[in-house]
């Protein structure tokens, strides 16, 4: 069974069809890229896994169940921007997650902010842009979760911080959870991805392990990319 | 998990209100100061008028603002990007509507407890503390059983009516985030058309009410009597309130799980 099953999924916004009969799956133990420019349907699509908006037809089912609170369980979710609210702490953040899940490593997670010489009671809103997106992807990395898909992860972040983010998503997740990612910043990621979705105006353009699609198209994923999404 | 949520709830919404409460003592306390000093001189008569003004203002305030940071935390939750993160908790949508309902309703429980200590304080300050405590003193003494009944039902009535109330601003959240832009407008635009249709559901109650039992509309104009008459149409009022916030309520939740737009 795989871990994430998008069947046939449809979605509007007034008469934007920003996805058009999306279906894809994802096994265990896989990194996957969803790719595509921006205004492709990437969020779109991750905040209908995430049950935060409702398709319009087609179903999502997580380890083959419906979405609902047990695979809230299973997910763990980094959004495009800050979802937190900045008058809480990290320690308090820390605990808020403690709290509710329980695949939450507390021991870890304060291990890697101690790692960013933050301190636990420095509250959000005083932090820099930067430093918030790091205590967020902690956040989400502590967890031992089955599927982590993270949306735009290094997007508009400077190239140092990058590769702190990419270290962190690549250190912090178990062999037999799986990884969805969307990123327009190919390059960065291409080494580590098993596999990709290529998302262009609502559907699924691509998709497969990146092995197969270079060989087949002797091309690396970044160029594909560059190729099939070229003004 | 309810304990978890109400834990967090309260702690975010007395975050803003235990300084609104430290500010109302503080000036509750000056007002009474100011009261004490206003005949020594006029500059402490004009700062007492001022601060009488401030402490109406502050007591206002404590009312309002509790109603309206309940229903911007419910509004933040269900319709803004906070919401990626409380809507992506292995939580029934239920539950933390329910402890949305139970937060809400002890702030407001908490902030008119500390208005009547505020009273209380100036009260005392003045030096009339005697003739307030003779004055509710002999209001009690005399009164009958129903009217004690009618008291116990005016506080029902009320604690439901607020219920009710936030019920009506939840679903209008619930109606105005399933539109793609200007949410906030749309959450207003519900709430009016949603006022109307609950004034109606009123209205067309009591009138059936009169009409199926005319003696009960007479009984509420004759002098003997009337604390009972009184009593039942409180009791009724509350049967209506009940009845529209139970019908209300699952609607909500059934938008915010199977509608959720966070768009």
């Amino acid at each position: 069974m795989a871990l994430l099953e998008v069947s046939h999924v449809s979605k509007s916004y007034g008469a934007n069809r920003v996805l058009d009969d999306v279906t894809f799956s994802i096994p265990k133990g896989k990194i996957v890229g969803l790719l595509g420019p921006n205004g492709s349907g990437k969020t779109t699509l991750i905040k209908l896994i995430n049950d935060l908006l409702k398709e319009d037809s087609g179903s999502i089912k997580v380890e083959g169940l419906d979405l609902g609170v047990e695979t809230k369980k299973l997910i763990s979710y980094l959004p495009d921007k800050n979802y937190l609210n900045n008058n809480m702490t990290v320690l308090e953040l820390l605990n808020y997650f403690k709290d509710f899940y329980e695949d939450f490593r507390i021991d870890k997670a304060k291990e890697l902010i101690g790692k960013l010489d933050l301190d636990l009671n420095q509250k959000l809103k005083t932090m820099s842009k930067g430093t918030k997106e790091k205590v967020q992807l902690i956040l989400v990395m502590s967890r031992k979760a089955k599927l982590y898909i993270l949306d735009e992860p290094i997007g508009g972040i400077d190239p140092a911080a990058r590769d702190y983010i990419i270290n962190t998503i690549l250190t912090n997740f178990s062999n037999d959870a799986s990884l969805l990612i969307s990123t327009h910043l190919i390059s960065d990621l291409e080494k580590v991805l098993d596999e990709v979705i290529f998302l262009k105006n609502g559907k699924v353009v691509r998709s497969g392990s990146t092995d197969d699609i270079r060989k087949e198209t002797n091309m690396s994923i970044n160029d594909l990319f560059r190729e099939e999404f070229k003004c | 998990m309810l304990s978890k949520l109400l834990k967090y709830d309260f702690k975010n919404l007395y975050k803003t209100l235990l300084p609104i409460y430290l500010i109302t003592l503080v000036i509750t306390i000056l007002t009474v100061i100011l009261n004490n000093l206003s005949d020594t001189s006029n500059l402490f008569s004009t700062l007492n008028g001022l601060m009488i003004l401030s402490y109406i203002v502050i007591l206002m305030v404590l009312v309002i603002g509790t109603f309206f940071l309940s229903i911007r935390d419910f509004y933040l939750d269900f319709a803004t990007e906070r919401g990626y993160l409380i809507n992506t908790l292995p939580v029934k949508k239920s539950t933390i509507i329910t402890s949305k309902f139970i937060t809400s309703v002890t702030t407001m429980l908490s902030s008119i407890v500390v208005m009547f200590i505020s009273i209380i304080i100036l009260v005392i300050g003045n030096g009339e503390w005697s003739s307030f405590a003779n004055g509710v003193a002999n209001f009690f003494k005399d009164i009958p059983m129903d009217g004690v009944i009618m008291f116990i039902l005016m506080a029902v009535l009320m604690i439901v009516a607020y219920i009710s109330g936030l019920a009506v601003c939840y679903l209008s959240i619930a109606l105005g985030q399933l539109k793609n832009t200007n949410k906030l407008g749309f959450s207003f635009l519900a709430y009016i058309i949603l006022y109307v249709i609950y004034e109606m559901y009123f209205t067309f109650a009591l009138v059936f009410i009169g009409t199926i039992n005319p003696d009960f509309v007479r009984s509420l104009d004759n002098e003997i009597g009337i604390i009972s008459s009184v009593n039942i149409l409180f009791g009724i009022l509350i049967g209506l309130v009940i009845i529209i916030t139970t019908i209300i309520t699952p609607i909500t939740n059934y938008i915010l799980k199977n509608k959720l737009n966070l768009e």
